[in-house]
């Protein structure tokens, strides 16, 4: 079993991006390939963008988020190539940071602390696929899908309820 | 002074004219006419609000921890996305704190308000009644004793109270759909002090200008009842609860996003899955969906092909038994009643498919009208259907088929499209039939209830190693719609000509004699819209409803029907019925957004059907 520290995978340099719009799938096509029409809303896929390990997340029609594991130069030179043609806004989240834990203790924490309204459902919540859900109260987009090559659970969560989730996380942890 | 009332006192005088209980009885209040009571349920218990006479309004008040939290139908509108929440996903009712306060279990009414206030002095006042009993004033007095404080008006639930928003804006009052014994279900979230009314507003139609009394009845939390909206297909039949199919148990399993559709529960989309994931398994391997919302009857007797030749569009005598044929039933003007498909299944035996319950009322006069010896028979309970569907459907069942002898067929990939045949999927009875509505190879596979649930696994798990997958709803509206098959209530009714809706094909003018002949004959000549495929410039998305205009004019041409973005198009695609002058493949229109007038967007006219226009997957 690991301890609090223990439980949150680093993610140093991660960084979160949205962008929506009526052409929305298109700038997804663009940044990610045509794998991205498949997706139905709360379904990801983990892609390469400008030699950037990503998971893009289908949230709407013409709404995705993007998770980028590495240096963003090339993907915003990319997202700025491709907003050219397509009325969508991009921008970095600063809203929101992303927590994970690994699959293992997710499958194990979140069904005690996290509830969805339906139809939303967190068990049996396969990879790549996300759920809005809250944990004490906050709101939490939980997402699962590998980070740093190994399955987790992404957690989305607004700034200040950051640290409020990641204790709830840790203290149900240690008991 | 003595009063006269034009009013007959409430017919209901003892308990053996209400409505039986749906469960143990737990309390029970009688509102006499023009009154209210306060009464409290405890959280899981079951309200029922029943219009004893029908026509009645019941305004609903419902307080919780103490009176600090209270029914707020501004955030049950925000919450649900809807004027009034019913059965089903979008069921709470909310408070100020956006806290669930009670939710709709059975609804067999539809039609409530949640608008206005409970009615109040003033309205009475203004309209030349001082001193008129009112519904918040009702309120006020029977809340005073739990302390809650009097208000003017109330904002309040009106049960069985009719109105409406215009597209102007109004909020339009008319007489109660309600019918006697027509009731709301509701389940209290928490413990809450409730009021109900027996509305006293005889200045307006809202009761029928008569005044009659409301039961309510608590059930315990221990009793089960199933969602449900109660229906009634036509003015004479009985209200019927919403029904689930034989595959409802094993859908429910995958997915909370169930809508009602035609009196059945459906699955919207899938958890894990959803739109646009179950589309692309449908065009690219498989899926399976529930279509046993389809009303199905039995036509048998030595004129039953005439009756059938007669009612229905299609030439019927073409048919040979094993096939089968789209059409749809006509209105002696011409329009659509319902589209359906014919099966022929004995040389007096035939299946009608359609959409309705009311089309065997319709089969049974135009048989007695032309005195055709025929029965018409309503088989809907006695089979359910699943539609497999997508370009490896046939390499699923191939294994798993076996049709009975008389059809001459030992495979799957001899069964015809619109043939079908009768066999076993696995050993289970089916009825098999190269048809669909997806614009993809499949079948469909009629079945006995109680046979159901083991057909849906067989074909889950045969079809779990292609990456068949359960379809929705939102998916086979984007399928049908990029075939350009006919919703409807969307490309027709019994207003619209099989020529306006694009179906012209399917009426057999040469047949000596049949319904709406005469109409459409005239009809055919120059029918005054019709049916057309759009292909929209950009990814934005029409909406039902939205108009077309011709390039740089301000008259309409026509009106969007049914729209969506076809991911296999990669496009924004639409079904429109135009006037004829702007029907030709090619035509450049535009489809008012927002306003209509502030953005139009270019479109060109195309075949109804953007995929696959020729048919050649369905027939492959």
């Amino acid at each position: 079993m690991t301890t609090a520290d223990q439980l949150f995978i680093a993610l140093s340099g991660y960084q979160l991006w949205d962008f929506a719009g009526v052409n929305g799938l298109q700038c997804a096509q663009d940044l990610a390939g045509d794998a991205v029409t498949k997706l139905a809303p709360f379904q990801s896929l983990e892609t390469q963008v400008a030699e950037a390990r990503c998971g893009i997340l289908r949230l709407c029609e013409g709404n995705f988020r993007l998770g980028l594991q590495g240096g963003s130069e090339g993907f915003e030179r990319l997202l700025q190539q491709a907003q050219v043609k397509a009325r969508v806004w991009a921008s970095r989240s600063d809203r929101m940071r992303a927590i994970a834990i690994p699959e293992a203790a997710g499958l194990e924490l979140l069904p005690q602390l996290a509830t969805t309204k339906p139809p939303h459902r967190l068990i049996g919540l396969q990879a790549n696929c996300a759920v809005p859900a809250r944990i004490d109260h906050r709101s939490v987009l939980i997402w699962q899908h590998p980070l740093l090559g190994q399955p987790a659970f992404e957690l989305q969560v607004a700034v200040e309820n950051m640290e409020h989730v990641k204790a709830k996380l840790s203290n149900s942890r240690t008991l | 002074m003595q009063t006269i009332s034009q009013n007959p006192k409430s017919k209901i005088q003892n308990q053996t004219d209400l409505p039986k209980p749906l469960a143990k009885v737990v309390a029970e209040y009688y509102i006499a006419p023009g009154t209210a009571i306060a009464y409290t349920v405890k959280a899981g218990q079951y309200i029922q609000i029943i219009d004893i006479e029908g026509c009645q309004c019941s305004d609903l008040l419902a307080f919780a921890g103490g009176g600090h939290q209270e029914l707020d139908s501004t955030v049950t509108r925000t919450l649900n996305g809807s004027v009034l929440p019913q059965p089903g996903l979008h069921r709470k009712y909310f408070s100020q704190q956006m806290q669930p306060l009670f939710e709709v279990v059975q609804d067999t009414c539809g039609r409530h308000d949640s608008f206005a206030l409970a009615c109040h002095d003033l309205y009475y006042e203004d309209a030349g009644y001082p001193g008129h009993p009112s519904c918040s004033q009702n309120f006020n007095r029977v809340l005073a004793p739990h302390g809650i404080a009097p208000r003017p008006g109330w904002p309040a639930v009106n049960f069985f109270f009719n109105t409406t928003v215009t597209s102007q804006g109004e909020i339009i009052a008319g007489e109660s759909w309600s019918r006697p014994g027509d009731y709301v279900l509701l389940r209290a979230s928490c413990d809450l002090l409730c009021a109900s009314s027996a509305c006293p507003d005889d200045i307006d139609p809202s009761n029928g200008w008569q005044l009659t009394p409301i039961q309510v009845r608590i059930y315990e939390a221990d009793a089960a009842f199933a969602w449900a909206i109660g229906r009634r297909t036509s003015a004479e039949a009985p209200m019927r609860l919403t029904r689930q199919s034989a595959f409802t148990q094993r859908i429910r399993s995958l997915t909370d996003n169930l809508v009602e559709y035609n009196g059945f529960w459906l699955p919207n989309s899938f958890a894990n899955y959803g739109d646009q994931a179950e589309y692309w398994a449908l065009r690219e391997r498989a899926a399976l969906m529930d279509l046993s919302a389809l009303r199905k009857f039995e036509i048998d007797g030595p004129e039953a092909g005439a009756l059938l030749q007669f009612a229905f569009s299609r030439n019927v005598a073409k048919l040979a038994v094993g096939q089968s044929a789209y059409g749809c039933l006509l209105s002696p003007h011409g329009s659509i009643i319902d589209d359906g498909i014919v099966f022929q299944l004995g040389d007096t035996a035939y299946r009608y498919v359609g959409n309705c319950d009311t089309d065997g009322n319709w089969l049974e006069r135009v048989a007695q009208q032309q005195q055709f010896q025929a029965v018409i028979k309503p088989s809907s309970d006695d089979y359910h259907n699943l539609a497999i569907q997508g370009p490896l459907c046939r390499d699923i069942l191939r294994p798993l088929v076996e049709f009975d002898a008389g059809y001459n067929l030992t495979s799957i990939d001899q069964l015809g499209y619109f043939w079908f045949a009768t066999g076993t999927v696995a050993s289970i009875p089916v009825l098999i039939s190269r048809t669909g509505y997806t614009g993809e190879l499949g079948y469909e596979l009629f079945v006995h209830p109680s046979l159901g649930t083991a057909l849906w696994d067989t074909l889950i798990a045969a079809g779990e190693a292609v990456g068949l997958l359960p379809l929705g709803m939102l998916a086979l509206d984007r399928a049908r719609i990029e075939a350009g098959l006919l919703s409807p209530g969307h490309e027709f009714d019994d207003l619209i000509s099989p020529y306006q809706a694009g179906i012209g094909w399917t009426v057999a003018m040469k047949k000596p004699d049949f319904v709406g002949k005469a109409a459409l004959e005239q009809i055919k000549t120059h029918p005054p819209r019709v049916a057309i495929g759009l292909v929209l410039e950009g990814n934005e998305v029409a909406a039902s409803g939205q108009y077309i205009y011709p390039v740089g004019e301000r008259w309409r041409v026509g009106t969007v029907t049914s729209a969506t973005f076809s991911p296999i198009l990669n496009r924004s695609i639409a079904m429109a019925q135009v006037v004829p002058e702007y029907a030709t493949p090619g035509t450049e229109l535009t489809v008012g957004f927002v306003d209509g007038k502030k953005r139009r967007v270019r479109a060109t006219v195309g075949p109804l059907a953007a995929y696959d226009p020729n048919k050649s997957r369905v027939r492959g």
